[in-house]
């Protein structure tokens, strides 16, 4: 067993309090590796939540810098951080949250060649990207690498999310492919409801830490989602599609191939 | 107003520093405390909520300063001011940070707060109609007011072995708190010269004692000599170690009466020498008679002659009254807007006819002075506004209350519960009680005297009684004499909570229809009253069983059945020992009856209770609560018998009246149960006051050797305590033991559940003491 200073079991006292998580849970959660991959409008309550839970090794990844219409949802960022690359401006905050926590921000975009690389070492990947054509290079990834992941997607008022384990069903039993470039708007064109992205990443955050600690059930085969302007939330049960492209019984995909970029914002990176 | 001595900006300062060093850890809260009380600062029950104590000899306060003192309250995040017994205002619920800032800004309208708290000379009273009351000697508030300058700007007043209390009476024939303090003035005239009567040692708390006869009369000119000598003599010779024993009356009790009275004496032959006489400032002419012409359009409602003849009293000063504005329990909220607004108001209005025109009063409300009768009806309809509870009769105003069980860790009934419970009773009956505006009716939810019940004509302090179970009930006091001749309230038994309202209203009808015959109410109380309220006592003596009516089981405004575990150790203590006696009294009431008993099986009968009464009558100190018969037999057997307190040969006696009840044959063990009840008597006597028993096993002894696992808890506040617990469980294993040691209160109350709600065992929790020991097996 790990020994825990006097400081974090106070910093971490109300996890251990839980039952279903107590010392050994946040022992685990100590121990855990995860990849937040974009460090935007869900990476930022991901991020900040998995800090403050004390997760042990952070791994952030984003190729941008932190722009002035970024701040309205992307609560990770704050004012003076504009221009400045979004993993370190993350990693600042995480480090004034936590200082237990170990980050290592790589500024970069998560591409197919390396996209085995980043995900090795982590136990868990969450996906707060905002581009069709990424989010499916994240499922093929950790679908051919056997990582769990936890899928998220905001737009307007609604958001879903799923998450991925080997052997239950994946992004791609359910969209089979990207839909073509323009049909669906993304966030920059289409606008968002700041507080969404908080309401979707912190499931996202949630799903991580029952994972770490092995509570609860988990949204795998299952993907909810929620409408802001009914408050409508459910979720719909999945099943694995043997006929997937990457984890079927005949599977297409065995190696990544690049992402079209169709890029989320209409500002030039 | 008393004058502000010049040290107080350097007091502030050194408050402001420590402060500062507390919160950031580098000042430790005990010295920290050792300053912030004496300046008039408490932490209030919640941590990190301060209070502050702002002094007002007299109940005097101008206008002016009360709408700063609320503006300042305000600003500063307090929600409620709270006029006190002692004719003070707290600013209440405060954060650390603010209470600086706020004494800056007292200070600059001249109030202070120095004194409030700690072993200082406290808040002087002055009665509150000194200077208006046609029936005073004469006015002392200007006395009192001297008195105040004095010695607060004196270092002694606030390094003494215990607080001291000062109160000055100007009425020769209400001497009221002058006899219940420390040192107590009755004005008096002798010769044509002004003066005083003195009283010493006065005080209501333990022990308490109506004041000593000090001089029968001594000139205004030797006011300060007086004080100053009495205040020395307490300095030098209180008992500075015990401070349960450290108020004034206590050197009465060791030296006797007419040594600590001669020896004080001294001490004020020698001040006579060296201090100043108190010489009277001229009296500042008031602005009497106030030119004042009423707007024409006042029209008042039905309401105002019954209101004007319950709260208004004609001065002695022609065409001027005083006027009682009251606060239920001294409350001045400050967060509902339209309120305050019309509060101000009214001060406003207040304020232009003088300054000498509010004081708090002993009841915890505000007596107006100096208004010019035709204002009254514009004053009504601006106290109206200020929604003050002037529709109700002036004696449901005046019930005072100490804070009771609910906030006060000593509390054991709801004392404030039972005030509104009277109240209402009082409003709702028949009861002419505007015949009786001069009652006093006061309560303490515990035996300690905060609610003032020994000063009172009827008075209440909260007890625990039980039959099979435990239900709130109270001390009845009667017959306080605050007049001429001081003497406390008697007790005269004992009344179940539920049934109080009802034997007030009972006990005043009884008094209204003789009421002509005798000179006061104290006359009758002393006499048919106290048969009345014996008898009335004696028909209330018996309570429904629970299953019939569990009213009689919960206290008033409680929602739970009433209990006294969780509640704090030192006064547990109070009630407990008063549960233990009951049981004691059993045993030697059944002991003696059984001298001369002949029946068999009546016999038999009374030595199966004498094993009941010995086997409940300590469980209480485990901190147990036996809900049945055969609860209390087994509790014994366990707290007791296993854990080596009471020897284990009782044990097959406990197990057979456990068994077989009455239908045992105990008449043959007779020697073995009176053993029994002697043993267990003999433990109750080697019981110290922290309830430990000296043929127990001492705590070093009981500290658990190396196979089980040990971790003293006390100190740990929940829930770090279950978190530390959960630690320590987590790296053991299955089967294995904890043992850990908790606070009372809290600690106690969640951590053996939470421990058990994840599922591992609790095998014991015992009362050792303060604390608790728990021991906890792994599952």
């Amino acid at each position: 067993m790990m020994d825990f200073t006097p400081e974090q079991i106070e910093r971490y006292s109300r996890h251990i309090l839980l039952q279903d998580v107590g010392v050994e849970g946040q022992e685990k959660i100590s121990n855990g590796k995860v990849l937040v991959i974009g460090a935007g409008g869900l990476g930022a309550p991901v991020l900040l939540y998995l800090a403050a839970a004390g997760v042990g090794v952070i791994g952030v990844i984003d190729g941008d810098t932190v722009d002035l219409s970024n701040l309205q949802r992307q609560v990770i960022h704050f004012t003076p951080d504009v221009g400045k690359p979004k993993v370190i401006s993350a990693k600042e905050k995480i480090r004034q949250i936590n200082p237990d926590v170990k980050v290592i921000a790589h500024h970069d975009l998560f591409t197919s060649e390396n996209a085995f690389e980043l995900i090795r070492d982590y136990d868990f990947i969450v996906d707060g990207t905002d581009t069709f054509p990424v989010k499916f290079l994240i499922n093929d990834a950790c679908v051919i690498a056997g990582k769990p992941f936890s899928h998220g997607g905001i737009l307007r008022f609604d958001g879903q999310t799923m998450t991925h384990l080997p052997q239950t069903a994946c992004y791609r039993c359910v969209f089979h492919s990207p839909p073509p470039p323009n049909a669906v708007p993304a966030c920059s064109q289409a606008g968002v409801l700041g507080a969404i992205a908080g309401m979707l990443g912190t499931i996202q955050a949630a799903e991580v830490l029952k994972f770490l600690t092995g509570t609860g059930e988990l949204l795998a085969d299952r993907l909810l989602s929620f409408n802001a302007k009914t408050m409508n939330f459910r979720t719909v049960k999945l099943h694995k599609n043997r006929q997937c492209p990457v984890c079927g019984e005949h599977p297409v995909i065995t190696e990544l191939k690049e992402a079209e970029q169709t890029a989320c914002d209409l500002k030039q990176r | 107003m008393y004058k502000i001595p010049d040290t107080l900006d350097e007091d502030i300062a050194r408050f402001g520093l420590l402060a500062g060093g507390y919160r950031d850890g580098q000042v430790g809260a005990v010295q920290f405390k050792a300053f912030r009380v004496p300046m008039g600062i408490y932490e209030q029950r919640k941590d990190d909520v301060y209070m502050i104590r702002i002094r007002a000899t007299g109940g005097v306060i101008t206008p002016e300063q009360l709408l700063r003192v609320i503006d300042i309250a305000r600003r500063h995040g307090s929600d409620l001011l709270h006029i006190t017994t002692r004719q003070e205002i707290q600013i209440q619920n405060l954060l650390l940070e603010e209470i600086e800032p706020i004494l800056r800004e007292l200070k600059a309208v001249g109030l202070s707060a120095k004194g409030g708290g700690g072993n200082t000379v406290r808040n002087i009273l002055v009665s509150e109609g000194s200077g208006i009351f046609r029936e005073e000697v004469f006015d002392a508030t200007p006395h009192a007011m001297a008195l105040t300058t004095r010695l607060i700007a004196e270092p002694d007043s606030y390094l003494l072995p215990r607080k001291m209390k000062i109160a000055f009476s100007s009425d020769d024939r209400q001497i009221d708190y002058a006899a219940i303090n420390d040192l107590g003035f009755v004005a008096k005239i002798r010769d044509g010269k002004r003066g005083f009567r003195v009283y010493a040692g006065g005080g209501g708390g333990s022990s308490p004692s109506v004041g000593w006869l000090l001089f029968e009369f001594i000139p205004e000119s030797e006011l300060f000599a007086v004080a100053g000598a009495l205040k020395k003599m307490f300095s030098e010779h209180g008992n500075r170690k015990n401070k349960h024993k450290a108020r004034l009356r206590y050197i009465f009790y060791k030296l006797g009466e007419e040594a600590t009275l001669r020896l004080i004496r001294e001490y004020c032959d020698e001040a006579r020498k060296t201090v100043p006489p108190f010489v009277p400032e001229a009296p500042v002419a008031e602005a009497l008679p106030v030119v004042y012409t009423p707007p024409a359009d006042i029209t008042v409602d039905s309401g105002y002659p019954l209101w004007k003849k319950r709260y208004v009293t004609a001065q002695k000063q022609d065409g001027y009254s005083s006027v009682l504005a009251p606060f239920a329990l001294g409350n001045l909220p400050l967060d509902n807007q339209t309120r305050m607004d019309a509060v101000k108001k009214w001060l406003h209005f207040v304020a232009q006819f003088g300054q000498h025109t509010l004081r708090f009063t002993t009841t915890q409300n505000i007596r107006l002075r100096n208004i010019p009768d035709i204002a009254l009806p514009e004053l009504y309809l601006l106290l109206k506004e200020a929604a003050t509870d002037i529709h109700v009769p002036l004696l449901a105003n005046n019930i005072v209350s100490c804070t009771g069980a609910d906030t006060c860790r000593l509390g054991v009934a709801l004392s404030k519960g039972l005030a509104a419970a009277i109240r209402k009773e009082l409003m709702n009956g028949s009861l002419d009680t505007d015949r009786l505006s001069d009652v006093r009716i006061h309560i303490s939810g515990c035996p300690n005297s905060c609610g003032q019940q020994l000063w009172a004509d009827i008075g209440f302090a909260g007890k625990i009684l039980r039959n099979d179970r435990i239900y709130p009930g109270y001390q009845v006091y009667l017959a306080a004499n605050r007049a001429e001749t001081p003497r406390m309230a008697a007790p005269v038994g004992s009344i179940n909570a539920r049934d109080v309202p009802k034997f007030v209203v009972k006990m005043l009808t009884a008094f209204l229809e003789v009421q002509d015959a005798y000179p006061s109410l104290t006359a009758w109380l002393e006499t048919e009253g106290k048969a009345r309220a014996l008898q009335l006592i004696a028909e209330y003596e018996k309570v429904p069983d629970f299953a019939d009516d569990k009213n009689y089981y919960f206290d008033w405004g409680a929602e739970t059945v009433f209990s006294v575990i969780g509640r704090g150790a030192a006064e547990c203590s109070a009630g407990l020992f008063d549960m233990i006696d009951l049981d004691l009294n059993c045993i030697n009431e059944h002991r003696k009856a059984l001298e001369t008993e002949t029946d068999r099986q009546e016999i038999n009968s009374r030595l199966y209770d004498v094993i009941y009464s010995s086997s409940r009558m300590l469980l209480v100190t485990r901190g147990a609560e036996p809900k049945t018969t055969a609860d209390a037999f087994n509790m014994f057997l366990k707290s007791f018998i296993e854990f080596g307190l009471v020897d284990s040969r009782y044990r097959s006696i406990v197990e057979t009246a456990r068994d077989a009840r009455r239908t045992a044959d105990f008449i043959a063990r007779r020697d073995e149960i009176y053993a029994l009840a002697d043993a267990v008597t003999e433990l109750y006597k080697n019981m110290d006051d922290s309830l430990q028993f000296k043929n127990g096993k001492t705590e070093e002894e009981q500290k658990p050797k190396t196979e089980k696992r040990f971790k003293d808890l006390r100190g740990v506040l929940c829930p770090m305590n279950f978190v530390q617990t959960k630690i320590l469980l987590a790296a053991m294993k299955f089967g294995e033991d904890l043992e850990i040691w908790l606070d009372d209160g809290q600690p106690i109350a969640n951590v053996p559940g939470s421990v058990r709600g994840e599922g591992h065992e609790v095998l014991e929790q015992i009362r050792t003491g303060e604390y608790w020991k728990v021991v906890i097996r792994k599952r």
